[in-house]
């Protein structure tokens, strides 16, 4: 798998879905898409592509193309699939399809600046409790969907030695992913598994927002109570590696 | 409850935490013995037994991971480190004490014609990679994925600041895999300084692994053939499974031995010992450090050495082994539950059957630690000589207990 494959499938699979939590915490969010209805459909080459679709105030992301289209982009490489994203602001191509249904690239547009406020913030404008919250939950939801995509993809050491199971990972009581290793590969999804073999659970939104952003001494952490860790440690070791990866990718 | 048991701790943890990175680090980290419901800080120690900063006491089967061969605060080797210390300890030179060790060190390990002392075994594991290299002019070193040689980048220990750049010479096989092993040296051909292994498998988060038959037979007849150094990391092992050495137990000459943990019941020493046909090798290696020439330790370890034969503490710590490994699995078997007690009986691990995720054996430390026996959840276990039959009775009396909370939980 190529770097910018991997990289892509990062963005359609790990990234895109960050939108659905947006109007939920964002006020700016909830006004871009207020009264807006329909289907953005994101597709690439080598078979890429994902739905955004907005509907009475709430986004809903879904991967592969199933759903009626009202606009649809197409990215002709990878590159520029991935350029889409890294560019700061989230500029969008001309649709081919839906071209009347500008109001829904102006609304993503404005929601891409929204989930850039949140994923790098300005280090000299500390976040309210509310802002942390989000971007907490954005961060999670991100690492933990983006890991298994750098697992699934197989080009990392640490993929291979990630053990058979399931890892949750979860802002005390709140928002929980998990991720599942198994022989066919890695997947991940927001929301609690059956079981695990890995628990991680933070003690709130700011701790789980530090660590995500490099300012919390994770092994300090787990000592005092600040995270709970209990199962395979190995699987927190290895996960956390793919962790990192995701940053290293999308950069 | 848990919380309130290991108050201090975790106290003391919060103020470490403001100015030391990690609060505790390393291999000593609570976050890998069971946070919030183990011990963080020691208070004292004696014997088997210690007392954590909260008044808990602790028999103790971790010896601080090895060191603790004869039991904490043993009365002889005080003696002798003491007087030695009000001697003379970091001084200009070497004491005399450094000749008498290296002499009895000699004597006492067939293969060793030359030593070399440190403070740490990975003092001395890192410098048994410079002696095959400078000997055979080679650069490749042939080590087991999962083993731990210590923390230096070539160990591939996986933790931050390590470039890819330094395990460029480092070819790995599957513990025991001769034919691999075997493959490597034929692919390698000419350009194979050495061989570094620890006497069997000891990974952390896993079981251990016992040499398959012919394993240390074949090593080492392909490193005669091959002009390979072979390095054992006897670092922790060592003197605990034959006071000549871990090679001595499983019949095989290494031309390279290392040793630490056991070596001075606590007092910081490592010592590395070797073949005559390496000497001028070794000789050419630079090796110090502020503290390597410590009287003190040597006293210690001249003292831990001499009682360690004198008591003949191996074959105890072996017999106290294999009556812990079998009240384990009999308590196991009662509550109905599937275990597996690995390594020699003077180093055990025990682990859950099936349960590769740790999370029986988390309850089962905890649970142990709330009643005063600690057993790690993740790392071998360590007997020492100081361990006495009622200890052990009292420790399987508390695993049943721990056995029983873990059937409750799991089923």
């Amino acid at each position: 798998m190529s770097k910018e494959l991997t990289t892509a499938r990062i963005f359609l699979q790990a990234v895109l879905p960050l939108f659905e939590e947006l109007p939920k915490g964002d006020e700016a969010a909830k006004k871009a898409i207020k009264g807006l209805n329909g289907v953005i459909t994101f597709r690439a080459p080598r078979g890429l592509a994902a739905q955004v679709e907005m509907k009475d105030g709430a986004i809903t992301v879904t991967q592969g193309k199933s759903k009626k289209s009202s606009i649809t982009l197409y990215l002709p490489t990878v590159k520029m699939l991935n350029n889409l994203f890294k560019n700061k602001g989230f500029a969008l191509p001309l649709p081919i399809w839906g071209i009347w249904n500008l109001k829904l690239v102006n609304a993503f547009t404005k929601l891409g600046e929204r989930l850039n406020f949140y994923m790098t913030p300005d280090p000299k404008k500390p976040m309210s409790a509310g802002e942390t919250k989000l971007a907490a939950t954005l961060l999670l939801f991100a690492a933990i969907l983006g890991a298994a995509v750098v697992g699934q993809d197989g080009g990392e050491e640490a993929a291979s030695k990630v053990p058979n199971g399931i890892a949750q990972f979860e802002i005390k009581g709140e928002p929980s992913a998990y991720i599942e290793k198994r022989q066919t590969g890695f997947r991940a999804a927001k929301g609690r598994p059956r079981d695990y073999n890995l628990f991680m659970s933070f003690r709130d939104y700011t701790t789980a927002y530090n660590m995500f952003v490099g300012k919390l001494d994770f092994m300090a952490a787990i000592p005092m109570g600040d995270i709970i860790l209990s199962g395979s440690l190995p699987m927190a070791e290895q996960i956390s590696q793919l962790m990192l990866k995701v940053g290293e990718y999308t950069q | 409850m848990t919380e309130e048991r290991y108050k201090k701790s975790i106290q003391l943890f919060k103020r470490a935490a403001k100015v030391v990175p990690q609060g505790i680090y390393g291999h000593f980290t609570p976050a890998f013995t069971g946070p919030m419901s183990s011990p963080y800080y020691t208070a004292k120690a004696k014997g088997c037994r210690y007392w954590d900063v909260d008044g808990n006491e602790y028999i103790d089967y971790i010896c601080a991971y090895g060191p603790m061969v004869l039991g904490h605060n043993h009365p002889e080797v005080d003696e002798a480190a003491d007087k030695q210390r009000k001697l003379a300890n970091c001084t200009n030179h070497p004491g005399e004490i450094m000749v008498e060790l290296a002499e009895h060190i000699n004597k006492l390990i067939p293969m060793a014609e030359w030593v070399v002392f440190g403070k740490n075994g990975a003092d001395m594991t890192n410098n048994s990679l410079l002696i095959a290299r400078e000997h055979t002019k080679k650069r490749k070193i042939i080590m087991a994925k999962g083993a731990y040689h210590g923390t230096a980048p070539w160990t591939g220990s996986g933790h931050g600041g390590v470039l890819p750049e330094d395990r460029e010479h480092m070819l790995e096989i599957k513990w025991g895999d001769l034919e691999g092993f075997n493959r490597l040296a034929r692919e390698h051909r000419g350009d194979v300084a050495g061989a570094i292994f620890t006497p069997y498998h000891h990974p952390t988060w896993a079981d251990q692994v016992m040499p398959p038959k012919g394993f240390w037979s074949g090593v080492r007849k392909t490193c005669t053939e091959e002009g390979i150094v072979l390095i054992l990391d006897d670092v922790r092992a060592g003197f605990r499974l034959d006071i000549k050495g871990s090679h001595e137990y499983f019949g095989f000459t290494p031309d390279i031995s290392c040793y630490c943990k056991a070596i001075a019941n606590g007092y910081p020493l490592s010592a590395m010992v070797g073949r005559e046909a390496l000497r001028i090798s070794a000789s050419n290696c630079f090796y110090t450090g502020s503290f390597w020439a410590s009287a003190e330790p040597m006293a210690a370890s001249l003292a831990t050495l001499k009682i360690l034969k004198r008591d003949n503490a191996v074959e105890k710590m072996k017999k106290m082994g294999e009556l812990l490994k079998t009240g384990l699995e009999e308590m196991a078997q009662a509550h109905d539950l599937e275990i597996s007690v690995t390594g020699p009986p003077a180093i055990p691990f025990m682990t859950f059957v099936n349960a590769d995720d740790f999370r029986k054996s988390q309850l089962f430390g905890a649970e142990s630690m709330k009643r005063g026996v600690f057993f790690h959840p993740h790392h071998n276990w360590f007997i020492s000589a100081a361990h006495e039959k009622k200890d052990i009775e009292k420790s399987i009396n508390v695993a049943d207990e721990a056995f029983k909370e873990v059937k409750r939980v799991f089923g």
